[in-house]
This record gives C-alpha cells, sequence and structure tokens, in this order.
C-alpha cells in the first residue's frame, strides 16, 4: 500500500491506541484508531472521532471531510504498524456501514497483489462463511481477517 | 509537557468509552461471538499458510 496517507502516533502503546489528524473540506478532524483484544491472539479494530470542542468520542460521526481514501490508506498504514510489531496477532475488520464496508473491500481488492506478499487474507460472507480472501468473488465481504504471513527462510 | 498529559485525558477517554458506549461494546460482543463460534475454522485457515 504505497497510497499518500496522513502521519499517525501510537498514543497508548499498552492499549494500541493510534492518532491521527483528518484535513479536508470541514477542516481538521482527530481520528483516533483502536485494537481491542477478542480471542485466539485476534483483535478487533474500530475507528472513532475526537472531536476536541465537545469531547465526544463516536465512531459513528459523518464528517464529510472529502478525505476518504487518505483516512483508509492511513488506517491500513496502521494495521500494518500493529501487525508488524505484533507479528503473532491478527486482526478483524469489520466496517459499521455498507460505505465504508464497500470501501474496506475495494482497497483491499485493488492493493491485493501487495497485500498477498506480506499477509494472509480471510473473507467473511454475508452467511458468516470464512475463507481465503477471493478476488473474484461477487459479493463483498462483511469482515476480514488479517495476519502477517510466517518469514520464509 | 502539555501534549502529554492531553493523550493521557484522551487514553482515559478512549478508555471509558469503550466500556461504557453500548453499540461500541454489542459490536465487539457480537466479534467476538462470531470469533468464538468459528475458532477452529479461523485457526486453522491462519496457521495453514
Amino acid at each position: 500500500m504505497n497510497k499518500a496517507a496522513y502521519s499517525f502516533e501510537n498514543i497508548d502503546e499498552e492499549n494500541y491506541f493510534y492518532s491521527f489528524v483528518s484535513t479536508g473540506k470541514m477542516g481538521t478532524i482527530q481520528k483516533i484508531v483502536v485494537f481491542q483484544e477478542m480471542s485466539l491472539l485476534l483483535y478487533n479494530v474500530a475507528l472513532l472521532d475526537y472531536n476536541k470542542n465537545t469531547g465526544d468520542l463516536s465512531d459513528e460521526t459523518i464528517s464529510n471531510n472529502q478525505d476518504l481514501s487518505m483516512i483508509f490508506a492511513t488506517i491500513f498504514k496502521i494495521i500494518e504498524d500493529f501487525l508488524q510489531n505484533n507479528t503473532h496477532f491478527s486482526v478483524y475488520i469489520q466496517a459499521n456501514s455498507e460505505t465504508k464496508n464497500k470501501l474496506y473491500n475495494r482497497i483491499i481488492k485493488n492493493n491485493l497483489k501487495d497485500l498477498q506478499t506480506k499477509y494472509i487474507i480471510l473473507g467473511v460472507r454475508e452467511n458468516k462463511e470464512i475463507e481465503y480472501y477471493l478476488p473474484n468473488n461477487t459479493e463483498n465481504y462483511t469482515a476480514f481477517v488479517v495476519r502477517m504471513m510466517e518469514k520464509q527462510n | 509537557m502539555e501534549k502529554i498529559n492531553e493523550n493521557k485525558k484522551l487514553v482515559n477517554k478512549i478508555k471509558e468509552i469503550l466500556q461504557t458506549d453500548p453499540k461500541l461494546v454489542r459490536k465487539l460482543e457480537d466479534a467476538k461471538d462470531f470469533v468464538i463460534k468459528n475458532e477452529e475454522k479461523l485457526r486453522t485457515l491462519l496457521e495453514k499458510k
């Protein structure tokens, strides 16, 4: 993934909280990416918007900052950073809206060649079936599980 | 220093919201439930390569 992305910082290593600032049509918006432990060394990833003025944190804000591709490129860079620092962990990615889900599907499909050299990617179908990601799958996956491949000697 | 304190406050806020926001809590619980039900399959697929 060599797309333009925002710079980010790990604001809490113990809890795997990351932060970056989206800059666009509506101004600057602080974004928070969190990794929450589930099981099996598997972490759920969530994106939150932080409103400094009100103190609100929400995963449902529609910021309309016209920089979605930059935001998603940054999220993938953060996931990459998380997995590189925790090579035995996997990440569970599930969007909280149809629009975001389509974007995740599109980004993974468009960057598959690059991603598959480094990661094992699983897709979860609508019927909850789990399989290795298939680029020619006609339906969008509803979630993904991503893990670094073991390094070959 | 100010930035460190600001980050600390933010981290505490994030921890709080992750534990108390009903939608975020439910989303994580649903995801956990799915993972537990499919634990064996996930383990097999993730360890195969």
